[in-house]
């Protein structure tokens, strides 16, 4: 069974691997330009794999040609991966004439893959490209840092994007991360247009490196804007090369460096207002846009609930694109109950433009049984570039809907439609009208009594160990339960019956003793005291005892003359020389 | 003496009328957000269920009915990841409650997140997490009673219940360890659409890939605004802002 399944990994993998295509495109950002100008040209190479190679770039002998950087682009759409990178170049023409950029070639699993050749016309310098002279240049030595904010056009409809570009060039070396605040852009939605671009441009034979930036900006109503200032504040090094001999030059090694903002020009913007009167139905959607329409299941039974999926893709501001309800009830007529549209957004930026695709999901139930028809489904927009409405037309859906067994909405009733929604909606999602509040719980304290079993096994085996090898060693067994034994016993003393307290105290210690030493009761003696303890213990406890165990015998066999005595402070004394005893021979 | 009992008795009843107070309150105003809910009104019954939470929160409780609500609220105003990190938050608290396992399933549908857990993951998620914790717990004990009676005791009976306990308990105590290193892990909900990022740095990425709302991420460690964070379903790791997600956490 492994081999059969490796063995399908293995061809998948194969034909995966086989049927991996890609895709190179070549463009340039114009193809007239003048001596003094620049060329960006991207190769942009795509496909269904993330390997994917670097382009052969031919002689161009008519320009100076710098590597701009590079940048890719990864989606991973239902397992799917799609990849592409593009190869940015600069290139600056070097003399006047029409020339071609040779087929661009990728080498790829075998296979070449070429661009198309490019033509370029290289026209008399006009004017020279000026550094801005506007406050935002920073008038340090040499002018080597500066920014500079455009925007692609500066009359535009509502909702159509505009593009901002933010360029921060500089020729110096930074000391620290600049810091960019965008400009304001009230009146205008924003969209971020990744990737940011570095490059080397010439700007009056001197070569900057060039961070960009790019917006995408949607106008909300019409009339004038601005976009504010943007900001850059940046560190850059206190020294100029020119005063290599003088004191600056040496302020380098013990400068931090000094902080340098630079600001750009605002622009002014003029929304223009869609034309009208505006065509029934139109929402607001600026841009190009296609409709499609489609449904998970197109057999179904009369109360079953599906979704009816409208998908509106193309350019423009993806988030603005509304369909409403009451025009899905107005197209779906009487047959169907409609519920609320539920919508998903997928939004890519190609090409510094704002695409992508809108979902609208709307729950619909078939009210009769019969084949029914969802007719076309019209969304008009405003083309910008064509300055007109024009309207994007879905296909028809044929549902074949089957008669309900027992349905759910009763038809009979002549309920109203909403009333209908209504008894659907709470099946479908059911709103609690009361509530409950908890205290929040730590989950610790049912962790830790995972352990109570384990740990009470544990101890039982340990005693039980304990106890076993205890019972191996008789002596040391009775001598570690002397103490123990002898305190039970005293527990257990009548103090009223002073003829048995001097028998059952002397019979206390020698048994105690004889536990001590392994010997029988009758074996004590002082000669085996003596021999036990005389070296092990103090010589006043030792002393105290022998005192003690010929005091207790004598007054055992004479209790007539301690009848004065205080017997419970007597067993207390006694009590101490056993704690004593125990305490002493402990250590040893 | 007397004086003192008095004011006692004052200063409780003072905390009873306080206490009832609030709950009354908390009551009217979850009936007033019901009422806004079923009028369609969706927007002032999200803030009233959004008021209900954060009183509780003050008092260190939780509801899985406020929370299913503010899931249904943001549902209907079209916001499935925030509904989603809401339904998350219902199923912590209640986590067998039919109602809430069905619109979470729906929202997941909805968003294509519904295949985010396999085989295994699905076994190990049948039980909640201290439902899991208290049957190991039974077993744990069936078992090892049942070792500590069998030293003391030979019974048939005990060594059958020992050998089957056992293996349930060793079973579930994997499953267990499972199920805590995924307690552990912190997950969240990204609430609106957005990009994953190469880099912790909207300045300097190169790379960026599109992800939908409602989609479940493991949160793997955080730099300044960004969260690394792992999608599961799709396999791949990257940056996302933190304003973008919610982290699920009671």
């Amino acid at each position: 069974m492994k081999k059969i399944l490796f063995f399908i990994f293995i061809i998948f993998n194969f034909y995966h691997f086989i049927s991996a295509e890609i895709n190179v495109v070549a463009s340039v950002d114009k193809n007239v330009v003048s001596l003094n100008e620049q060329i960006t040209l991207q190769i942009t190479i795509s496909g269904t794999t993330t390997n994917l190679p670097q382009p052969k770039i031919p002689q161009l002998s008519e320009f100076q040609v710098y590597s701009s950087g590079r940048s890719q682009n990864i989606s991973i759409i239902n397992g799917q991966v799609n990849s592409s990178i593009t190869f940015s170049y600069v290139l600056v023409p070097q003399k006047i004439g029409e020339f071609e950029i040779p087929p661009i070639t990728v080498e790829y699993q075998g296979k070449t893959y070429q661009t198309q050749p490019i033509k370029i016309k290289v026209e008399k310098q006009t004017s020279t490209q000026q550094i801005p002279t506007e406050k935002n240049v920073y008038k340090g030595t040499k002018r080597d840092l500066f920014i500079e904010t455009f925007v692609d056009k500066k009359k535009a409809y509502v909702n159509e994007q505009i593009t901002l570009t933010f360029r921060f060039y500089t020729k110096v070396n930074l000391l620290s991360q600049p810091q960019y605040s965008p400009p304001s852009t009230t009146g205008f939605l924003t969209e971020d247009l990744p990737p940011q671009r570095n490059y080397y441009t010439i700007i009056d034979s001197e070569r900057y490196y060039v961070t960009e930036i790019k917006t995408a900006l949607f106008p909300t109503t019409a009339g004038k804007f601005t976009i504010g200032e943007a900001t850059v504040r940046c560190m850059i090094e206190d020294f100029d090369i020119d005063d290599f001999f003088s004191d600056s030059f040496f302020k380098r090694f013990f400068s931090t460096g000094k902080e340098v903002v630079l600001k750009s020009q605002p622009i002014e913007i003029t929304v223009l207002p869609l034309p009208q009167p505006q065509p029934q139905f139109f929402y607001g959607s600026v841009g190009k846009y296609t409709i499609t329409t489609y449904i998970e299941k197109t057999k179904i039974s009369q109360n079953e609930t599906v979704f009816l999926n409208i998908k509106i893709s193309g350019i423009g501001n993806i988030k603005s694109i509304s369909f409403p309800k009451s025009t899905i009830e107005n197209i779906l007529g009487k047959n169907f109950l409609v519920y609320d549209p539920i919508s998903s957004l997928e939004i890519k930026k190609e090409n510094y433009k704002v695409i992508g695709n809108k979902i609208f999901k709307i729950p619909i139930t078939p009210l009769v049984a019969g084949k029914i028809v969802i007719p076309e489904i019209k969304f008009i927009y405003f083309n910008p570039e064509t300055a007109q409405y024009e309207t994007t037309i879905s296909k028809p859906i044929t549902l074949e809907v089957l008669p309900a067994e027992k349905s759910n909405l009763n038809i009979e009733k002549n309920l109203s439609k909403k009333e209908y929604q209504k008894i659907e909606l709470e099946d479908i999602r059911y709103i609690f009208e009361t509530f409950k509040a908890k205290r929040i719980y730590s989950k610790n304290l049912l962790i830790l009594i995972q352990f109570i079993p384990l740990f009470s096994w544990l101890s039982i085996i340990t005693y039980r160990t304990y106890r076993k090898n205890l019972l191996k060693d008789i002596k040391k067994y009775r001598a570690t339960r002397a103490y123990k034994k002898a305190f039970e016993e005293i527990k257990k003393i009548n103090f009223k019956d002073k003829n048995k307290f001097w028998e059952k105290i002397y019979e206390i210690i020698t048994e105690y003793l004889a536990d001590k030493m392994n010997l029988t009761k009758e074996a004590i003696c002082i000669e085996e005291i003596n021999k036990f303890y005389k070296n092990k213990i103090s010589s006043q406890t030792y002393n105290e005892l022998i005192y003690f165990w010929e005091e207790i015998n004598f007054y055992r066999f004479a209790p007539s003359k301690v009848e004065n005595l205080n017997i419970k402070e007597y067993l207390n004394k006694v009590i101490s020389l056993l704690k004593k005893l125990e305490d002493e021979t402990k250590k040893i | 003496m007397k004086q003192k009992k008095y004011k006692i008795l004052k200063t409780l009843i003072f905390f009873v009328i306080i206490i009832s107070i609030g709950k009354t309150n908390t009551l009217s105003l979850f009936n007033e957000a019901v009422d806004e809910y079923k009028k369609g009104n969706f927007t002032n019954a999200l803030e009233k269920f959004l008021t209900i939470k954060e009183e509780l929160h003050k008092n260190k409780k939780i509801s899985a009915e406020v929370f299913y609500n503010i899931g249904n609220c943001y549902f209907r105003l079209n916001q499935l990841g925030l509904s989603r990190y809401y339904y998350e938050l219902a199923k912590l608290c209640n986590y067998h409650n039919k109602n809430i396992n069905y619109n979470l399933n729906l929202v997941k549908k909805l968003t294509g997140n519904n295949l985010e857990e396999n085989l295994m993951e699905q076994i190990v998620s049948f039980f909640s997490f201290n439902e899991l914790l208290i049957l190991i717990f039974i077993l744990n004990l069936i078992f090892f009673s049942s070792i500590i009676l069998n030293i003391f005791l030979t019974s048939k009976l005990l060594k059958w219940a020992k050998r089957i306990s056992g293996i349930l308990f060793g079973i579930l105590f994997i499953l267990g360890i499972i199920r805590y290193i995924n307690e552990t892990k912190l997950t969240g909900i990204i609430i609106e659409p957005t990009n994953l990022l190469s880099a912790p740095t909207e300045l300097g990425q190169t790379k960026s890939i599109q992800i939908n709302e409602a989609k479940k991420v493991i949160i793997l460690t955080e730099k300044e605004d960004f969260y690394a964070v792992y999608l599961k379903q799709d396999k791949i790791q990257g940056w996302i802002k933190k304003d973008k997600i919610k982290t699920i956490k009671l």
